[in-house]
């Protein structure tokens, strides 16, 4: 006997029938107190741009000789041409040198890296939607890696952004088409090809750097596997801040492009979405940015991989707010990240790869165990 | 034809059957269903023979009513298979057509086709006399919206961002990530539309499959499309939401397309049916012109009878095993056969 709806039938067809309609004022109290409305939202990226800059400036002051604050200040004004907000604080030239030459550049760098690594994160995570993507597990650091190690030990002679870039899209490709099946790539099978690609490049890393064979092998290789800050200087700061800027700029522009991938290809397609040519135009961006960072940085893990998850709890899921946020919080993470690793175990350092390791994988293991119901394989 | 089922259509809410008549028997009851008659024009006629034989495309750019969704030929073959042959078809506007066949008949690449997601090889398809192919992406993501089966999103979000991705092909192309400032009132009209304006704060995670659904089908309307495109819709909903999505999109008014398995829920709901198998179309007309116990047989393999619904007269389709006429089993143990 088949039961047969009518178009008249009381009830049958009525919009949000009782079993539809399950304890919605318990959903909307939690719904409220998580949902971030635009003046929250404004609340935190301020409170997160102040954080870096103060945090910034602390970092600063610390390490092996003492700094204060109004030393900083008094260095970086009278270097940007501001000697009028100087203040009357008397700088020694030592200590200026320190700020200026060693420090300044240093917390720079940590901050444009961290910015650009957690913006690659955040991207890789959409256009993929896996959301275990990063430039550090889909093997994109460790072939910038390579390719940077390349042109240092080797001097094959290419500008050293140049062969990070390269060594990151050869490895972006490498994994991509590994990854693939029958035309679709599941998060699973990426993840499982961006392993192998990560432990090729870092074992060609590797090969390299002793192959050279000259001084402290082993500390430059940790440096370049597991990230490191200590070689900073201006040049540095000026490769990751165009890179981060450039890049950077252009990913925010088209961010909203990113939320249309939410629910899958064809869905963004019909939004009105370029799938492919889009998609392969933020991988290629992200290359490019995961490239000048390496280059300057060696390749940091866990910073694009746990800070949008992070920070997706603050700001919802839209790029457009997710974005600028991860940005500035990746910023002031691996600036922490790093003054941590050059102090705590003073006067010894740390690669900046171990700490925010340290950080990441507890944080990594609480997301595995928290999205275990999605659908990741 | 079209005629009656309009009037059915139209007074299935305020009525309990007054304008009920037999399948087969058009009749004009209401000057409502004359003013449709109108607007659908001289296709009308084009409903009445079971495989259509449909206006020239010309015709859809000259004639001022050429609104509605125009198929001409549509062709596709991936790989040397074809998945679609010369599909033509004429669905007036503000009609909802059942899109019907076995796994792998074609109906989802066709709605890829129409949704202009996916180019056909041969043919085209005409939106409102405008050939989909034609049209600039973000241009056609304008007018027409496609819902997936089982789509699930790669984060947790809520009802609001899934709604306002509705929004994404009217936002300017450059800096349109910062503007918008109109869109939440779209996306909850949207989601007043399809009932669910209380789902606004709701987290997506936590809402039933029917309310999914009905999500899914703000997001489309946040599109604000001419037409609405529905791949199996009611997959995985038990029976009081499959009813209860089914109604809500006929009473959006909107021109539809909706792929079905469940041939009583077209034959319920739907003002037309397109019939494929294997890429071809079988039958192209209303329900009970298309739902016919020999047709089913062919495309289906099943037995059927087919009976007035006790309450709307609409057909109603119950289906035989294949043991049943043949040679009752175990099942209908009372009818012993030597």
């Amino acid at each position: 006997m088949t039961v047969t709806p009518s178009r008249q039938g009381p009830g049958t067809a009525a919009p949000g029938g009782p079993a539809e309609n399950g304890a919605p004022g318990t959903y909307t109290a939690s719904a409220r107190a998580r949902r971030s409305g635009p003046g929250r939202y404004l609340v935190w990226l301020v409170a997160a741009v102040v954080a870096l800059v103060l945090g910034s400036a602390v970092a600063v002051t610390i390490g092996p000789a003492d700094v204060s604050l109004a030393q900083v200040w008094a260095s970086v004004a009278g270097h940007l041409g501001l000697p009028g907000l100087a203040g009357d604080t008397p700088v020694p030239p030592l200590t200026d040198a320190i700020v200026w030459q060693l420090r300044m550049p240093r917390v720079l760098t940590s901050a444009t890296v961290g910015a650009g690594l957690a913006l690659s994160g955040a991207v890789m995570q959409s256009v993929t939607r896996n959301p275990l993507a990063d430039p550090y597990l889909l093997g994109l650091s460790s072939g910038a890696s390579l390719g940077a190690v390349c042109v240092v030990i080797l001097g094959i002679g290419f500008a050293l952004p140049a062969a990070a870039f390269a060594g990151a899209l050869i490895a972006l490709f490498a994994t991509l088409n590994i990854a693939r099946v029958g035309g679709s790539i599941t998060p699973g099978r990426a993840v499982l090809a961006g392993l192998a690609i990560a432990q090729l490049g870092s074992a060609g890393t590797s090969f390299i750097i002793f192959w050279a064979a000259k001084g402290d092998s082993y500390r430059e290789i940790l440096n370049w596997l597991l990230g490191s800050l200590a070689g900073s200087s201006w040049s540095s700061v000026l490769i990751s801040s165009v890179a981060l800027v450039v890049v950077g700029t252009g990913i925010l522009l088209a961010a909203s492009r990113l939320d249309a991938f939410t629910f899958g290809d064809t869905n963004a397609a019909s939004l009105g979405i370029n799938v492919n040519a889009t998609r392969w135009g933020f991988l290629v961006a992200v290359a490019l940015l995961t490239g000048a960072m390496v280059a300057v940085s060696g390749a940091i893990g866990f910073v694009g991989l746990i800070l949008p998850h992070l920070v997706r709890g603050l700001s919802g899921p839209g790029h457009r707010r997710l974005l600028p946020l991860v940005a500035v919080v990746g910023a002031l993470f691996l600036v922490l990240a790093d003054t941590l690793a050059r102090t705590v175990f003073d006067p010894r350092e740390l690669p900046v790869g171990i700490i925010t390791a340290f950080i990441g994988v507890p944080v990594f293991i609480l997301l595995i165990k928290r999205k275990r119901s999605a659908a990741w394989a | 034809m079209s005629v009656e089922r309009g009037a059915a259509a139209r007074s299935r809410d305020d009525t309990s059957g007054l304008f009920r008549s037999p399948p087969g028997a058009p009749t004009v009851t209401s000057p409502d269903a004359v003013e449709r008659d109108d607007t659908s024009g001289p296709f009308g006629s084009a409903q009445g023979a079971p495989t259509a034989t449909s206006a020239a495309p010309g015709d859809a750019g000259t004639a001022t009513a050429a609104s509605g969704v125009v198929l001409d030929g549509v062709s596709l073959s991936i790989e040397g298979t074809n998945i679609l042959q010369g599909i033509s078809a004429t669905l007036p506007p503000g009609t909802v057509t059942g899109l019907l066949g076995p796994n792998g008949a074609g109906k989802s690449s066709l709605l890829r086709i129409i949704a202009g997601i996916e180019r056909a090889d041969a043919g085209t398809v005409a939106l409102d006399g405008a050939v989909v192919g034609q049209l600039r992406r973000r241009e056609a993501a304008r007018r027409i919206a496609l819902l997936e089966q089982n789509v699930a999103p790669s984060v947790d979000l809520s009802v609001r961002d899934v709604v306002l991705l509705g929004r994404i092909p009217h936002r300017s192309r450059l800096l349109g990530s910062f503007g918008g400032d109109d869109d939440l009132a779209v996306a909850v009209e949207a989601l007043a539309m399809v009932g669910a304006g209380d789902l606004l704060d709701r987290r997506w995670h936590t809402l039933s499959g029917g309310q999914q659904q009905r999500v899914q089908i703000a997001r489309a309307l946040a599109q604000r499309p001419s037409l609405l495109l529905l791949d199996e819709p009611t997959n995985h909903l038990d029976v009081s939401a499959q009813l209860s999505l089914l109604h809500q999109v006929r009473g959006l008014g909107l021109t539809s397309v909706l792929a079905l398995h469940d041939l009583n829920l077209a034959a319920a709901y739907c003002d037309r049916i397109v019939l494929l198998q294997e890429g071809r179309l079988v039958a192209f007309g209303t329900p009970a012109e298309v739902l016919r116990p020999e047709t089913i047989r062919a495309v289906y393999g099943v037995d059927c009878d087919i009976m007035p619904h006790p309450r709307t007269g609409l057909p109603v389709i119950v289906f035989s095993g294949p043991d049943e006429h043949a040679a009752p089993g175990p099942a209908a143990p009372t009818e012993g056969n030597p």
